[in-house]
């Protein structure tokens, strides 16, 4: 239950993103073609150096259960301010109802 | 204000140079120690011209091997549909059988015995090798146990197929076996094939029971998992399971790439391959392996966990910090920053 909140908060925080830069991103990919190569070129670049990335881990000696506790952190950084703003703007509609 | 920037830089540098130090000695070990995995091969492999048929002859079962299989023996078809073995031509023939036990491997393992048929056409007639050279004692190399059996057939009529029958003094769970067929009239024309095939159909019948039992305990658990909220059997990782981060060639790839980043990490180590080189008849793949399996079969186990535990320690402290550095943060009311925002 709490992966299916987590997740749902994620993939939120991941559209509200997409919307954010939807705009931005029609330009570059309608106006400046050449832009939206470089973008792609980069992203490539990364993603193979990502596919390393398990490899370097392995070398430094770094267990799973660490890895594993830094993505829960690092989701838990990202998902946990907005959850609270959440519950907090809920509380003010509530309390602005109640006037 | 500029000497904590000044401050944060060196530390930065500080680690980063450390960070290389460790990567150079660990890539400085990993050459010495295993990096040797050279995969070589010679150019005029011919793949998918050869195959390995078992005992059970899918395609075609006029060809299939009269005779039981039995708990600890099996028979390799070995056809080639493009070929035939030539009447009048000498084929130096080898056969090398790799098991690998997965635990345990049993004392003194030996294949007892080798036989051969071929298959002139009409009939399966046995063949007498001219020279045989036979290992019965399988020898260990790594986690690995191999045997081989070598021999010169001089073929007097032309052959479809060949047929081995190996038996072994104990149950082998698979079998890889190799073939190298070498016509010495052409030494060039030499056809090397490897398969993985079961050494017995008991042990198909135990896999497929341990498969079956595994499916349906995943099932009892995907039945709790939706029948009870309590239970939430999900680690850190799965929250990247389905990560998307949508089109191509967008601004969205720069924003998302730590998110990719993170995604990646929890993918399992898996040996760098380098992209094939050829030269001339050669080819070569050089691999990388991971470390720690390697570092494990060379040093002390205790040593290398003692080495873990610290490392690991280190950076689980520092994580456990600034998770209480963030939840203070979080009880600040006026802290209402979206963290997504600094991505």
């Amino acid at each position: 239950m709490i992966n299916a909140i987590i997740s749902g908060i994620f993939n939120l925080i991941l559209s509200l993103v997409n919307v954010l830069l939807y705009p931005i991103n029609l330009v570059i990919s309608s106006a400046i073609p050449d832009l939206s190569n470089v973008f792609t070129t980069i992203r490539q670049l990364f993603n193979y150096l990502f596919m390393y990335s398990s490899w370097v881990l392995d070398a430094s000696l770094i267990s799973s259960e660490t890895i594993s506790l830094f993505i829960l952190l690092f989701t838990l950084k990202l998902t946990l301010p907005l959850s609270i703003n959440a519950v907090k703007l809920a509380i003010k509609w509530y309390n602005s109802l109640k006037l | 204000m500029e000497n904590e920037n000044k401050e944060k830089i060196f530390t930065f540098f500080k680690v980063f140079i450390l960070c290389c130090v460790w990567f150079f000695i660990a890539l400085l070990f990993t050459f010495f120690f295993a990096i040797a995995k050279v995969d070589a091969q010679a150019i005029d492999y011919i793949p998918d011209a050869w195959a390995i048929g078992n005992y059970s002859c899918p395609n075609n079962n006029n060809y299939c091997v009269p005779g039981i299989q039995g708990s600890n023996n099996v028979w390799v078809r070995y056809f080639n549909s493009n070929h035939i073995f030539q009447s009048g031509h000498t084929y130096n023939i080898i056969f090398i059988g790799k098991v690998n036990w997965s635990g345990t491997p049993p004392s003194n393992p030996k294949a007892t015995s080798y036989s051969m048929q071929v298959w002139n056409g009409s009939s399966y007639i046995t063949a007498t090798p001219d020279r045989y050279e036979s290992v019965t004692n399988m020898h260990k190399q790594g986690d690995d146990y191999y045997f081989d059996w070598s021999f010169q057939l001089d073929v007097t009529f032309d052959v479809d197929f060949v047929v081995f029958n190996v038996t072994a003094n104990i149950l082998i769970p698979n079998l890889q076996v190799t073939f190298t067929i070498e016509d010495t009239a052409n030494q060039t024309d030499t056809q090397v094939i490897t398969d993985t095939i079961y050494f017995n159909s008991q042990n198909i019948i135990n896999n497929n029971n341990q498969n079956t039992q595994e499916i349906t305990n995943s099932l009892g658990e995907i039945n709790d998992l939706l029948s009870d909220d309590s239970i939430d059997s999900n680690t850190g990782t799965s929250f990247f399971s389905n990560f998307d981060s949508g089109s191509t060639g967008t601004l969205t790839d720069i924003i998302s790439l730590p998110l990719d980043f993170v995604n990646s990490l929890s993918n399992t180590c898996e040996p760098i391959v380098f992209p094939t080189f050829n030269f001339h008849n050669f080819s070569f793949t050089l691999t990388i392996p991971c470390l720690s399996s390697l570092v494990y079969s060379h040093f002390n186990n205790s040593l290398i966990n003692l080495l873990r535990l610290l490392i690991n320690g280190i950076i689980l402290y520092r994580m456990l910090v600034w998770f209480v550095e963030f939840v203070k943060n979080l009880k600040d009311p006026q802290n209402d920053d979206l963290e997504v925002m600094d991505l």
